[in-house]
C-alpha cells in the first residue's frame, strides 16, 4: 500500500488501541487485563527493538540481556538488598546502561551475521549464565516473592493499577521513541540503516550513533524486564530462552518494524495467539511456530511496515513460474 | 582560505599501484578539475580526500591538518564533502529527509533537548528546514520534496546528491563525476550549479569525462594518466602541453563518449 | 581425564559435522542455517526410536533416522530458505527462520517422541578400550572414526568431483555461476540435503554412547556454531579442529566446574572471538554477503 495508506491505518490503528485500552478494564475480565499488561510489557520491549533495528538497522537480538538485567536487578536488589522497588527498577537500568556502554562499542563494529550471531550469543549465554549461577540467581528455580510497586498507601499488586501503570508506562516509551524517530537523531539513524558509507560522509558519527540506540534500547528492554518482574513477583531463566528471543523478534517483525504501532500491534498477536490456540492443547506450541515461521515468510514488511519491506508472494516462486503469470 | 593538499600521495593495492606520488592542491574559492581516462586513478584520489582509502605513502593535510589517519565522518566534519559515481540517495528516505540528513553536523541541539521537545530544539530544527526549502528550490527538487528519493529520475537524483553534500555547507566539496548520463540541457544546468559553488566560496574538485565541460569551468587543472600526474595548471596551458595532447586529448574524444 | 578426552573428543567429532554443515551450507548459499544441530537430533531419536519402540533391525533404524534428517533439511531448504532467497530477504530474516525451524523441530519432536531422553546399544557390545586402568566405551572411538572417514569423504568429493566443484563456484559466485549453467538452486538443495544427512549420521552414532532428547537439537546447533567460528567460518579442517577443540573443552567443562556451564562458557568464548578474532584459527575473513 501507498505510504499515505499506510499512515492511516496506522493512525487509525492506534486509535483503536488507544479505545480497546481504555474500555478493557470495563468487561471485567481478569484474564483481559492479565494478557493485555503483558502485551504492554513486551511493547516496551519491541519498541526497544524498533529503535535498534527499526531505526538504527542494527540486528541485535540482545534485547533479552538487558531485560534480564531488569528482572533480576529488580528481584535482587529488593529480595536480598531490600531496596525500594521503584529504586531498584532505576538502578537495573543504570546497569543496563553501564552493561549497554561497555558491550555495545565491540559488538557494533561488527556487520551482519556477526552483529546477529554475537548478540544472539550474548542473550542466550545471559540465559544459560541466570541458570547456571545457582548461588545468586537461585538457578532454574528463580526468585519469587518480589514485592510489588507501590505510591504511599496505592499498590500496585492491584491487578487494575498495574495495568494502567504498565500502559501508561508503554505510551511514554512510545512517544519518547516518536519524537526521536522524527528528530535528527532518528534521521541519522535512518541513514545509517539505509547507508552507512553516505551516513558517514554526511558527519554522522557511526559508531556514537549505533551505540546510542543500543543504550537506548537497553534501558528500556531493562525497565520492561523490571516491570515484568513486579507483575509476576517472579523471575527466572526461562523467561529469557530463546522462544522469548524470536518472539520479541517477530512482534516486531509482524508489527511492522520502523512504524508506530507495529511493535504494539505484535505485542498484542504474540501475546494473544496462545489464548486462541489453547484448544488445541498439547499441539499448540507447535502451531503457534509453525504460523509464525509461515506469517513471516508471506509478509517480510509486516502488518504495518513501510512499503519497501513488503515483498510480493510472487518473487517466492521459481523464475519460470514467475514469467507465467500475468502482469509481470 | 582553507586548502586541501594532497602530497606526493601514493596508493597501492596489493601489487597494483593506482595513484603514485600525487601533488593536488584545492583551494578555496576555486574549481579545480581533474581529468584522465578510465583507470587514470581518479576515484581512488577521490577515496583518498574522502578517507574511505588511506595513503600507502605521502600525506594528505587540510589546512595544516593532518588527514591520513581519519575516518571519512571525521573528514565530513572538518568540512570536506563528496558525492558518489552513482547517485546513492538514502532510499525510503524523501527528497526533504535526504537533504536534511545533509545538514546532521548542523544540528546543535542535545539529546535531552530533543527528547524533551524543548524550545531550543524545535527552533532549531524549524530553521534548518527552512535552510533545506531553500536549497531544494535552488536545485528545482521543492514540488518533489516529500517524494521517495528511490522514485526520482536520473537527472533528479544527480541534482540531489550535489543538494546534499551541500547541505553540509561544506568548504571544499568533491565530486565525483556529476556529469555522467545527463543530457545537455542538465549539463548546462550542472555548470551553472557548480559555478555558484565556486562563487559562494566552495571549493570544487570536479572529476568528470566531459573534458570540455572540465575545461569550461575549472579554474586550475590535473591532468592523470595511470596514476601519475602528467600535467597540471591553467586549462590553456594543459590544453596546450604535448604529453597531454598525445597521451588523451590525441583525437579529441567526443563529448561524455567515455561512459 | 583419560575418559573425559575420550568424551570429549567424540563429542567434539559430532561438533565438527555440524560445524562442517554450517560452512558449507554459508558458503554455497550465504545462509547461516541455525537450525543445523536439529539434523543431529532428528538422525539420534528417530533411530532411537525406531530401534527400541518399533523394534526395526538396528540397520534399518539407522537407514531410516538419517534419511529423517535428511528430508528435514531438505523440506526446510525448499519451504524456508529457498523462498526467501528468490526474494533476496535480508540475512537476518532467514537468520531468524531457521532459528523457527529449529524450535519447530524440537516441538514436534517433543510432540511425536515424548520429553524422554533415548538411547541406542553400541555397534560393537563389549567393544572397549583399556588405557591405563581407564575403560573408555568403544562406541566413542566409532564416533570419531566414523565422523573422520565422513568428514574425509566429504572434502574429497568437494576437491575432485564435478559435483563438489559446482558447490565451490556457488561459493564464490551465485550469479556468475549461474551464468555457467550451475543451478544455484540445485546446488542449494544439494547442500542442505547433504549436511542433514551428515548431521543426521552424527546423531544416529552418537546416540549409541550417550542420551538424546528432544532439546539436544538447539545445544548442538550452538556449539557447532562455536565450533565453526573457532575453527574458521568455511573451513572443513577448521571445522574439525574447531569441533574437537570445542568438545574437549566442553568436557572439561563439565567435568570440572559444571555441566551448567558449559553453555555459557561457549557463549562467551563465542563472543570474545567474533569481537576479536572473527576468522577463527584457520579461516580467512569471510566477506559479507
Amino acid at each position: 500500500m501507498t505510504e499515505a495508506l499506510r499512515r492511516r491505518v496506522e493512525r487509525l490503528t492506534l486509535a483503536a488501541i488507544v479505545v480497546v485500552v481504555v474500555l478493557a478494564p470495563l468487561g471485567g475480565s481478569r484474564l483481559l487485563l492479565y494478557s493485555l499488561t503483558i502485551t504492554a510489557i513486551y511493547a516496551i520491549v519491541t519498541i526497544a527493538l524498533n529503535v535498534v533495528l527499526g531505526l538504527a538497522g542494527q540486528v541485535s537480538f540482545a534485547q533479552t540481556t538487558f531485560m534480564a538485567i531488569g528482572g533480576y536487578g529488580s528481584a535482587l536488589l529488593t529480595t536480598r538488598a531490600h531496596l525500594n522497588p521503584w529504586l531498584a527498577l532505576v538502578v537495573a537500568a543504570l546497569v543496563a546502561l553501564v552493561v549497554a556502554l561497555g558491550v555495545g562499542p565491540p559488538l557494533l563494529r561488527l556487520r551482519g551475521h556477526y552483529l546477529a550471531m554475537a548478540t544472539f550469543a550474548l542473550a542466550l549465554g545471559t540465559d544459560s549464565f541466570v541458570g547456571a549461577a545457582t548461588p545468586l540467581t537461585n538457578g532454574s528455580m528463580g526468585i519469587s516473592g518480589i514485592p510489588p510497586l507501590a505510591i504511599g498507601s496505592l499498590s500496585f499488586a492491584d491487578p487494575l493499577a498495574f495495568y494502567v501503570l504498565s500502559w501508561v508506562a508503554c505510551a511514554i516509551t512510545l512517544g519518547f521513541f516518536a519524537t526521536l524517530a522524527t528528530s535528527y537523531v532518528g534521521r541519522a539513524w535512518r541513514a545509517i540503516a539505509t547507508g552507512q558509507d553516505i551516513a558517514a560522509t554526511l558527519g554522522i558519527r557511526l559508531l556514537q550513533y549505533k551505540v546510542l540506540a543500543f543504550a537506548i534500547g537497553a534501558i528500556m528492554a531493562s525497565i520492561a524486564g523490571s516491570l515484568y518482574a513486579e507483575f509476576t513477583s517472579f523471575v527466572g531463566p526461562d523467561l529469557y530462552d530463546i522462544s522469548i528471543v524470536v518472539n520479541i523478534f517477530l512482534m516486531l517483525f509482524i508489527g511492522g518494524r520502523g512504524s508506530y504501532a507495529g511493535p504494539l500491534i505484535g505485542a498484542a498477536l504474540l501475546t494473544f495467539a496462545p489464548e486462541v490456540l489453547s484448544g488445541f492443547e498439547k499441539a499448540q506450541n507447535l502451531i503457534f511456530f509453525i504460523l509464525l515461521l509461515v506469517l513471516l515468510l508471506l509478509w517480510p514488511g509486516g502488518l504495518l511496515g513501510r512499503s519497501q519491506d513488503a515483498g510480493s508472494m510472487a518473487d517466492m516462486l521459481p523464475l519460470w513460474l514467475q514469467r507465467r503469470l500475468p502482469s509481470r | 582560505m582553507s586548502v586541501l593538499t594532497m602530497t606526493a600521495t601514493t596508493k597501492t593495492f596489493g601489487g597494483l599501484t593506482a595513484v603514485s606520488e600525487l601533488d593536488l592542491r584545492i583551494e578555496q574559492g576555486e574549481i579545480h578539475g581533474l581529468i584522465g581516462p578510465n583507470g587514470a586513478g581518479k576515484s581512488t584520489t577521490i577515496g583518498l580526500l574522502s578517507g574511505f582509502l588511506r595513503p600507502t605513502s605521502g600525506s594528505i593535510t587540510f589546512d595544516q591538518r593532518d588527514l591520513t589517519r581519519l575516518d571519512p565522518s571525521a573528514i565530513a566534519r572538518l568540512g570536506i564533502s563528496r558525492t558518489f559515481q552513482q547517485a546513492t540517495p538514502l532510499v525510503g528516505l524523501s527528497v526533504f529527509e535526504n537533504v536534511i540528513v545533509g545538514m546532521h553536523t548542523r544540528f546543535h541541539a542535545s539529546l535531552g533537548a530533543v527528547a524533551l521537545r524543548l524550545p531550543s530544539a524545535t527552533r532549531e530544527a524549524r530553521a534548518l528546514t527552512v535552510s533545506v526549502e531553500t536549497i531544494l528550490a535552488r536545485f528545482d527538487l521543492g514540488m518533489l520534496a516529500e517524494t521517495d528519493a528511490k522514485n526520482l529520475t536520473f537527472g533528479q537524483l544527480r541534482f540531489l546528491e550535489i543538494a546534499r553534500a551541500l547541505a553540509m555547507d561544506p568548504q571544499i566539496i568533491l565530486l565525483d563525476e556529476p556529469a555522467a548520463g545527463l543530457n545537455e540541457p542538465e549539463r548546462q544546468r550542472l555548470a551553472g550549479v557548480v559555478r555558484e559553488l565556486r562563487d559562494r566560496g566552495m571549493g570544487v574538485l570536479l572529476v568528470d569525462h566531459d573534458v570540455p565541460l572540465v575545461f569550461g569551468l575549472c579554474d586550475r587543472m590535473t591532468v592523470m594518466n595511470f596514476g601519475s600526474v602528467i600535467a597540471s595548471g591553467k586549462p590553456e596551458d594543459v590544453r596546450a602541453d604535448a604529453a597531454v595532447v598525445e597521451a588523451y586529448l590525441g583525437g579529441e574524444p567526443a563529448k561524455g563518449a567515455a561512459r | 581425564m583419560i575418559l573425559v578426552l575420550a568424551i570429549g573428543i567424540a563429542t567434539g567429532c559430532v561438533y565438527a559435522l555440524v560445524a562442517a554443515g554450517y560452512s558449507l551450507i554459508y558458503r554455497t548459499t550465504a545462509v547461516v542455517n541455525f537450525a543445523q544441530g536439529s539434523y543431529v537430533m532428528i538422525g539420534g531419536l528417530v533411530t532411537a526410536w525406531l530401534y527400541t519402540s518399533l523394534h526395526l533391525p538396528y540397520p534399518l533404524a539407522i537407514v531410516l533416522g538419517v534419511l529423517a534428517a535428511t528430508l528435514t533439511g531438505l523440506v526446510l531448504w525448499s519451504v524456508v530458505v529457498l523462498p526467501l532467497w528468490r526474494r533476496r530477504s535480508p540475512a537476518y530474516v532467514v537468520l531468524i527462520e531457521t532459528i523457527i525451524f529449529g524450535v519447530i523441530a524440537s516441538t514436534a519432536m517433543l510432540l511425536a517422541l515424548g520429553p524422554a531422553p533415548l538411547t541406542l546399544p553400541s555397534w560393537f557390545p563389549g567393544f572397549a578400550l583399556e588405557f591405563s586402568g581407564n575403560r573408555i566405551d568403544g562406541q566413542y572411538i566409532i564416533v570419531a572414526a566414523v565422523t573422520l572417514i565422513a568428514l574425509g569423504a566429504f572434502a574429497l568429493t568437494l576437491k575432485y568431483t564435478t559435483l563438489g566443484r559446482a558447490m565451490r563456484a556457488c561459493a564464490a559466485s551465485r550469479e556468475t555461476s549461474a551464468l555457467l549453467g550451475i543451478s544455484p538452486e540445485r546446488i542449494g538443495a544439494i547442500a542442505f540435503g547433504v549436511t542433514a544427512l551428515l548431521g543426521g549420521f552424527g546423531g544416529a552414532v552418537i546416540a549409541a554412547a550417550q542420551f538424546t532428547s528432544p532439546d539436544a537439537g538447539l545445544a548442538y546447533g550452538v556449539f557447532g556454531f562455536v565450533a565453526a567460528v573457532l575453527g574458521g567460518f568455511g573451513s572443513l579442517s577448521g571445522a574439525l579442529a574447531g569441533g574437537i577443540l570445542l568438545g574437549v573443552v566442553n568436557a572439561l567443562v563439565g567435568r570440572y566446574i559444571s555441566s551448567s556451564y558449559q553453555t555459557v562458557i561457549s557463549f562467551g568464548l563465542l563472543l570474545v572471538l567474533l569481537t576479536l578474532r572473527p576468522q577463527g584459527l584457520f579461516g580467512r575473513q569471510w566477506e559479507e554477503s
